[in-house]
C-alpha cells in the first residue's frame, strides 16, 4: 500500500522531470519506471521517509546521467560570477506557452540550465530541495535557475517569432533592469 | 544586500507562494517596496514562472505508466529482512557456494530444448514463488536489446507477430548451467508471457530457425520454442492460465 502511494503521489512528477532530460516519451517513462524499480529494491535503506519525494528525484537523476554516460563536467558558478550574467526582463514571452512548447524550448537548454529549471517549474521542490537532488551548492542553484529563465524567455520569443513570423521588435517590451555594479556583500 | 542578490535570490522563488516563509527569500521579498524597478520585474518574473509551471503541469502523462510501475514492481519481491544484513547475505553465499561446488556433478556440455524447457519452468516457478526482480524496467525492446547486450546476455533479434502488439516491461539475466540466459517480460491485456534467450549451440537438437510449431505444457506452465539464427527461444506464460497463444499469432492460428 505504501509503494502504492509512493507511485500515486510522484509518477507524473518524476514522468515530467524525465521527459524534460531526456526529450523522449518512451525513455522518460523508462527512467520513471527504473527510479521506482530502485525504491523497491533499495528504499527501505532510507530511514527518513520523508526525504522518499527527494530519494526518488535524485535517483531518477543519477539514472539518467548514468544512463547517458556524461562525460562533461557541470560547472560550477560561483554565486559572485554570475552577477554580471543576470537577465532583464522581456515582458511578453509567455502569455500562451503550451506545454509542448515549454518542453521545446526547455530541450534547447543547456543542459546545465534544463534540470534545476524543469524541477522548479514542477513546484514540488524548494530551491534547497533542488540543491539536494542535483547535488550542487545553494548559491549555484539560484544562479542556474536566474541565467537559465534568461536562456529560457530567449528560446520562446524565438519560438515565438517563427511561429507569428512577425518583428519581435514590435511585440517585446523590454524593461530594462541593470543590477548595481557594487560588491554584494560588503 | 545590493540588487544583484536580490534578483538572484527572488529567481529562486516559487510563484504560487511556496516560498514565502522561506527567511532567505523573505528577506528580499521585503526589500521591495523600496525598489520600484526591482519590483516590476519581480511582479514579471512571477507571471512567466507562473505560465511555465501551468505548462509544465499540463504535459500528457502516459496512460499506463501507473498501471506499468506497479506491475513491475509486483515482481520485484521485497527484500527478505535476512538480506538486509550484508554480512550474513555474505556469509550464506559462501556457504552456499561451498555446498554446491561439493554436491555438483559435472554438467553435459549440450542439453536438449525439452531440458533447457523443464530446467527453466522450473527456475521460473521457483523465481515466482520467491519473488524476483527485474534488473532493467523499460517499454521499449530495442532497450530491452541494448540492456542485455551490454551485460554479455543473448540479444532477442526477433519476436513473434503476437508479441509485437505485447509491451515489455522489462528484463533480466539468469543463470543456466553457468551461461547467462536472458529473460525478458512482456505484458498483454491483463496477461503475462516471459520469453527466454540461450545461445543455440547449448542445444543439442535445435536446429536453425525453427518457427514455433505448438503451445506444449510442461509442468502445467504453456510454453512455446522456435530459433533463429544464433539463438534459441523459449516462451512461457506465467500461469497455467495465460493463452501463450495470443503471445505468439495475431490470430491465434498457430498449428
Amino acid at each position: 500500500m505504501e509503494f502504492e502511494q509512493l507511485v500515486q503521489e510522484h509518477y507524473q512528477g518524476l514522468y515530467r522531470f524525465a521527459l524534460s532530460l531526456t526529450q523522449r516519451e518512451a525513455d522518460a517513462a523508462d527512467l520513471t519506471q527504473q527510479t521506482f524499480l530502485r525504491w523497491a529494491t533499495r528504499g527501505f535503506q532510507l530511514r527518513d521517509r520523508n526525504k522518499a519525494k527527494t530519494w526518488l528525484f535524485t535517483t531518477l537523476y543519477r539514472e539518467f546521467l548514468n544512463g547517458h554516460r556524461r562525460s562533461v563536467r557541470y560547472p560550477q558558478v560561483d554565486l559572485a560570477d554570475a552577477e554580471s550574467e543576470l537577465p532583464s526582463v522581456q515582458a511578453r514571452t509567455t502569455e500562451d506557452v503550451d506545454s509542448q512548447s515549454a518542453l521545446d524550448a526547455l530541450s534547447q537548454l543547456d543542459d546545465t540550465f534544463r534540470a534545476p529549471l524543469s524541477l522548479f517549474y514542477l513546484q514540488q521542490h524548494s530551491y534547497q530541495e533542488i540543491s539536494e537532488i542535483l547535488d550542487v551548492p545553494i548559491g549555484t542553484v539560484m544562479s542556474r535557475l536566474s541565467r537559465g529563465k534568461a536562456q529560457l524567455r530567449q528560446k520562446l520569443s524565438q519560438v515565438k517569432t517563427e511561429n507569428e513570423q512577425v518583428p519581435t521588435s514590435a511585440n517585446v517590451n523590454v524593461i530594462p533592469f541593470e543590477p548595481a555594479r557594487t560588491r554584494r556583500h560588503g | 544586500m545590493d540588487d544583484a542578490e536580490i534578483q538572484l535570490r527572488l529567481s529562486a522563488c516559487r510563484p504560487n507562494g511556496q516560498d514565502n516563509d522561506d527567511p532567505c527569500l523573505r528577506e528580499a521579498m521585503e526589500t521591495l517596496p523600496c525598489r520600484p524597478e526591482l519590483a516590476a520585474w519581480f511582479s514579471q518574473e512571477q507571471a512567466f514562472d507562473r505560465c511555465l509551471c501551468k505548462a509544465i503541469s499540463e504535459m500528457p502523462i502516459p496512460e499506463n505508466l501507473r498501471a506499468e510501475i506497479l506491475a513491475a514492481a509486483k515482481l520485484s519481491a521485497a527484500v527478505p529482512r535476512w538480506q538486509r544484513l550484508p554480512w550474513l547475505a555474505t556469509a550464506a553465499a559462501v556457504l552456499l557456494g561451498g555446498l554446491i561446488f561439493v554436491i555438483r556433478e559435472p554438467e553435459p556440455k549440450q542439453t536438449s530444448l525439452a531440458q533447457f524447457e523443464t530446467e527453466i519452468v522450473d527456475m521460473f516457478d521457483h523465481m515466482k514463488t520467491e519473488g524476483f526482480g527485474l534488473e532493467h524496467v523499460t517499454g521499449e525492446l530495442s532497450n530491452v536489446s541494448a540492456w542485455l547486450g551490454n551485460q554479455g546476455a543473448p540479444k532477442p533479434y526477433i519476436v513473434q507477430p503476437g508479441t509485437k502488439e505485447a509491451r515489455p516491461f522489462g528484463c533480466r539475466i539468469v543463470t543456466w548451467r553457468g551461461q547467462k540466459v536472458a529473460m525478458v517480460c512482456f505484458g498483454r491485456g491483463n496477461q503475462e508471457a516471459h520469453l527466454f534467450v540461450v545461445l543455440r549451440d547449448s542445444l543439442n537438437d535445435m536446429p536453425a530457425n525453427i518457427e514455433p510449431q505448438k503451445v506444449e505444457h510442461v509442468d502445467g506452465y504453456p510454453v512455446a520454442a522456435w530459433s533463429c539464427r544464433k539463438c534459441a527461444y523459449v516462451m512461457m506464460g506465467s500461469s497455467p492460465e495465460t493463452k501463450l497463444e495470443e503471445f505468439l499469432a495475431d490470430d491465434s492460428d498457430l498449428k
